[in-house]
């Protein structure tokens, strides 16, 4: 499928790069500078023919050597433009889809990092252990139950077959209801897990009681019936609130398909999705991938993390995020059940996957244009087209690109799937303490895109000629425009010399005439084709700085809305502990201080947070994680605060409030954050009465700043480039976070043009800037948010300086 | 007869080429104390010393940014003018000058009806006439006007 192409590194016009518009071109040039021999020859001779005078002739010979001397040079000069012309684009293409490669692989490695963070917490969530711990307990007290159960069955079938005194003898047989009854003595794990099983034993226990109730001594059996019902029954209100904190995870954090809670030995007993609840829970995991190394795992292993597509719990592309549960406070005694929380990962390659790709006018992908990840062996796990590199298949690449090292990047010329492409990969290297899982991140670019014409490229705000003197353009362009000028000038003053000097040689002189006329044509043609190019050089180079500021610009607000998204999936979830809801419903001394401990325990478990603040519902605050951050504690009130008031109105959970960037009263010093808030209900029903709010305050300054200097243009050594600025605007065009407040400051509202400012959400833009007396390039993206996070309308920019 | 064209600030002014002896670039110029502003100063070229004179300052428009580029014409001196060139009248210096000027143009083969005299209301001497061609005008002058004014002045100062 592949066929491997080597890149030539000097210029030839037979290079299958090379368009067809640049090879006439090129032709055009050649055949020009070929002909001045001849005409030069052709001034020799004439000048022999018309002087005898040997100074005269030598003049005349001296010219037209200087001429051929120059033609040669532009001869080469244009071999070496063309040269310069396909590396540079090549060069910058690298940069730029290498990048883009390696943003991809990036953003899914930021997200597993937070997932990992996500199924340790939860491990920790008391229902969950509540649950496994009374589960396995009754589950192993249980067969002895249902057996004795049996016996007592039998018994009181076999009395009632005897009519004695003591039996009612009317009614002779109860076998039927008994046997109705002995039946689910063999369906522990269907009683246990099965709702409708359960319904159907209790309805058939309600029938035999009744039966046995109208005989005599029959109270051993009823009393066997009913502990047995009663055990039975707690197992599914342990089950019931397990699945529904699991349920609540889920609202919170969409991006899981689906998370389970099983037994040691694999039997699920409570999950996430209630449209698959039936199916799922009693059935076992034990012979999945996932579960035999989760289980297997060290006990000190926080984390698995296995790709899975066959689940008895979903089938879809998933990578499962496990880890052992234990018994609060005892992580040294034995694992009393798992959890597996499936991450969506077919959604979340998608969404990566379908981003900076270029797309026709009906909306589709570009032909030609593909984006794909390969795990550690290769195979392909996430593709923006599966029809033609699917999932699960060794991806058809150059061996060079199957093994690169952590955070490497590589491009070459591949055949792929038919057309001429140019490949490029990157490999992740992780995110913070996350080592990543050795995938790669492959962009295929059809080689025609790369080379495409930029004869015709305008960018408004700026001529060619200032575009050539700024700090884009490369000297060795600069130098080679300043030498073509020079050759241009030098071929006009020595062809004008030999027509002044030929004019002196008054009628003999009229010969010589046409040769310097067809000299200085030929070359201002060739020296002018060259300008041409190199202008289009230029502006090739300008539009692909452009589209890397829009990548860039790009990038910025996109790790801004996971990162925000992140947050608001956070306090959703916490908003529903039940710490919080209790303090609140009575708030004792006790209770107060184990909600402001909770809040303190979150916190430290989260780097970019200033403050978690727990407010009632008369807008005081009762407890934070960081009380010596508030200026007046005692004096806080946050009733008329737009996080309060916002959380207050909202309907269920599963929804979060946010107040935009600004100066709160629960900050000294007038430091700005974001606060996001969710609200607190009474005993953490789901559509309970609101009690209270949560609020946490996002530590803005730092982590937009971290974000904002990670876009910030790199030259080809990962040197930052002098002078950039990148800035985050709020909805209003007010400037939220910045990299260089003096030249943009904060607060401020910059003077955008027009296409900057009217970006559809999702969009990008870029183009030339004058910002008082500089000028830039600025590439500009709106917020798009992330799925059902919907961003607050913000802006990402970054600047260039041109000169 | 044939016009050796320039262009002063996009204007373009004509001479006759055959009282021209050399186009060449710009070379480094010696400044002269005390000089009239429209002097540039002296130039050596090939072992003979030559004033530069400024054409800009002439034509009374802007100096030339440090990014604009110029070229130079050395005059033919009385000596050197070819025979055909005396028939014509043409003047020449006993001393080398050499023009600065923005850029040389072409040379020009002049019709004879292409050549008018100067419009009355134009008043600078050096003025000769205006030759019109396909694509516009152009101003003929007369450099033994220019350098005599120049002289005059100097004088008066």
């Amino acid at each position: 499928m592949i066929t491997e192409q080597t890149t030539e590194n000097k210029f030839s016009i037979f290079n299958a790069l090379i368009t067809n518009d640049h090879r006439e071109f090129y032709e055009k040039i050649i055949n020009e500078l070929i002909g001045i021999s001849p005409i030069c020859n052709q001034g020799k001779c004439t000048a022999a023919a018309i002087s005898e005078n040997a100074t005269e002739q030598e003049q005349i010979t001296d010219l037209m050597g200087r001429v051929e001397t120059f033609a040669a040079e532009l001869h080469d000069g244009t071999k070496n433009l063309f040269d310069q012309f396909y590396l540079a684009k090549e060069d910058f293409c690298r940069s730029i889809y290498c990048t883009t490669a390696y943003i991809k692989v990036n953003l899914i490695d930021r997200t597993l990092l937070e997932r990992t963070c996500d199924v340790r917490w939860w491990a920790m969530e008391t229902a969950f252990v509540d649950c496994l711990e009374r589960i396995n307990k009754i589950s192993s007290k249980l067969d002895n139950m249902l057996s004795e159960l049996n016996e007592y069955l039998d018994a009181s079938k076999a009395a009632f077959e005897v009519p004695t005194l003591e039996t009612n003898w009317t009614m002779k047989d109860v076998s039927k209801y008994v046997d109705d009854v002995r039946e689910f003595g063999k369906r522990k794990l269907d009683l246990m897990f099965n709702s409708a099983v359960f319904k159907e034993f209790q309805s058939k226990t309600d029938v035999l009681a009744e039966q046995l109730g109208k005989g005599k001594s029959q109270e051993g059996t009823l009393a066997m019936l009913q502990k047995v019902l009663k055990n039975l029954q707690e197992v599914h209100e342990r089950v019931a609130i397990a699945c529904s904190r699991l349920e609540d995870v889920r609202s919170s954090y969409t991006l899981y398909r689906d998370l389970v809670i099983t037994t040691p030995d694999g039997i699920v007993v409570a999950n996430a999705n209630p449209d698959t609840r039936s199916a799922v829970l009693g059935a076992t995991v034990k012979t999945e991938s996932w579960f035999k190394r989760a289980s297997s795992a060290s006990e000190s292993s926080q984390y698995v993390i296995e790709k899975t597509n066959d689940s008895i719990v979903d089938s879809a592309n998933s990578l499962v995020f496990s880890t052992l549960l234990f018994s609060l406070g005892n992580a040294e005694a034995k694992p009393i059940g798992l959890m597996g929380a499936f991450f969506d990962l077919e959604d979340e390659a998608r969404i990566i996957l379908d981003d900076y790709m270029p797309r026709s006018e009906d909306g589709d992908t570009q032909d030609g244009w593909f984006s794909f990840f390969t795990d550690e062996n290769g195979s392909v796990v996430g593709s923006s087209d599966r029809n033609i590199i699917a999932i699960g298949e060794q991806a058809h690449l150059p061996r060079r690109h199957r093994k690169l090292k952590p955070g490497g990047t590589i491009s070459s010329y591949a055949n792929i799937e038919g057309n001429n492409s140019a490949v490029f990969s990157a490999m992740s290297d992780g995110y913070l303490d996350f080592a990543g899982l050795g995938w790669s991140s492959h962009l295929v670019v059809p080689t025609g895109d790369i080379f495409a014409s930029e004869a015709n490229c305008q960018v408004n705000g700026i001529s060619p000629d200032e575009l050539m003197r700024s700090k884009l353009i490369p000297e060795i362009n600069k130098d080679t425009y300043v030498k073509v000028q020079d050759d241009k000038q030098s071929i006009k003053l020595i062809s004008l010399n030999g027509i002044v000097f030929a004019s002196k040689l008054g009628k003999r002189g009229v010969a010589l005439g046409p040769v310097f006329e067809q000299i200085t044509e030929t070359g201002d043609f060739a020296t002018s084709k060259m300008e041409e190019l190199l202008r289009e050089m230029a502006f090739g180079e300008l539009r692909l700085n452009l589209q890397t500021l829009e990548t860039f610009s790009k990038q910025a607000i996109d790790l801004i809305d996971r990162n925000l998204f992140e947050r608001s999936a956070a306090i959703r979830w916490w908003a529903t502990d039940q710490y919080f809801w209790k303090a609140l419903t009575e708030p004792t001394e006790e209770n107060l201080q184990s909600a402001a401990r909770r809040l303190s325990d979150i916190n430290s478990s989260y780097s970019m947070y200033r403050n978690l603040v727990l407010s009632n519902r008369m807008g005081r605050i009762v407890a934070a994680s960081t009380p010596e951050l508030i200026p007046d504690l005692k004096e806080a009130r946050v009733a008329d605060h737009p996080w309060f008031t916002k959380a207050m109105k909202s309907k269920s959970i599963g929804e979060y409030a946010v107040q935009d960037v600004g100066t709160t009263e629960l900050e000294r010093n007038g430091r700005s954050t974001l606060i996001y808030s969710g609200a607190v209900r009474q005993n953490g029903l789901r559509n309970g009465e609101v009690i209270g709010v949560l609020g946490s305050l996002f530590d803005w300054v730092t982590e937009s700043g971290k974000i904002l200097r990670t876009c910030l243009p790199k030259d080809k050594n990962g040197k930052r480039i002098q002078g950039c600025i990148a800035f985050y605007a709020n909805r209003d065009f007010e400037v939220i976070e910045t990299s260089d407040a003096s030249a943009i400051p904060l607060g401020s509202i910059p003077d955008l043009p027009a296409e900057h400012r009217e970006l559809a959400s999702g969009q990008s833009a870029s183009g030339v800037l004058r910002f008082g007396n500089s000028v830039y390039i600025m590439g500009s993206s709106r917020s798009k948010g992330y799925r059902e996070y919907l961003g607050l309308g913000w802006s990402a920019h970054i600047l260039r300086p041109l000169f | 007869m044939q016009l050796s064209t320039f262009t002063i600030r996009g204007e373009t002014f004509a001479i006759p080429a055959l009282k021209v002896e050399e186009f060449f670039r710009p070379m480094p110029v010696t400044r002269v104390f005390g000089a009239d502003r429209r002097i540039d100063g002296l130039v050596n070229i090939r072992g003979r010393t030559a004033v530069v004179i400024n054409m800009r300052e002439c034509m009374r428009v802007e100096p030339r940014a440090a990014n604009e580029s110029s070229e130079m014409i050395l005059l033919e001196t009385a000596s050197g003018l070819v025979a055909e060139a005396r028939d014509l009248g043409l003047y020449a210096f006993e001393e080398p000058i050499v023009l600065s000027v923005d850029s040389i143009s072409q040379i020009h083969t002049l019709e004879s009806d292409e050549i008018h005299p100067a419009p009355a209301h134009i008043k600078q001497p050096f003025v000769e006439g205006v030759v019109e061609t396909k694509t516009g005008y152009f101003t003929m002058i007369s450099i033994r006007k220019l350098v005599a004014e120049l002289l005059e002045n100097q004088a008066g100062a």
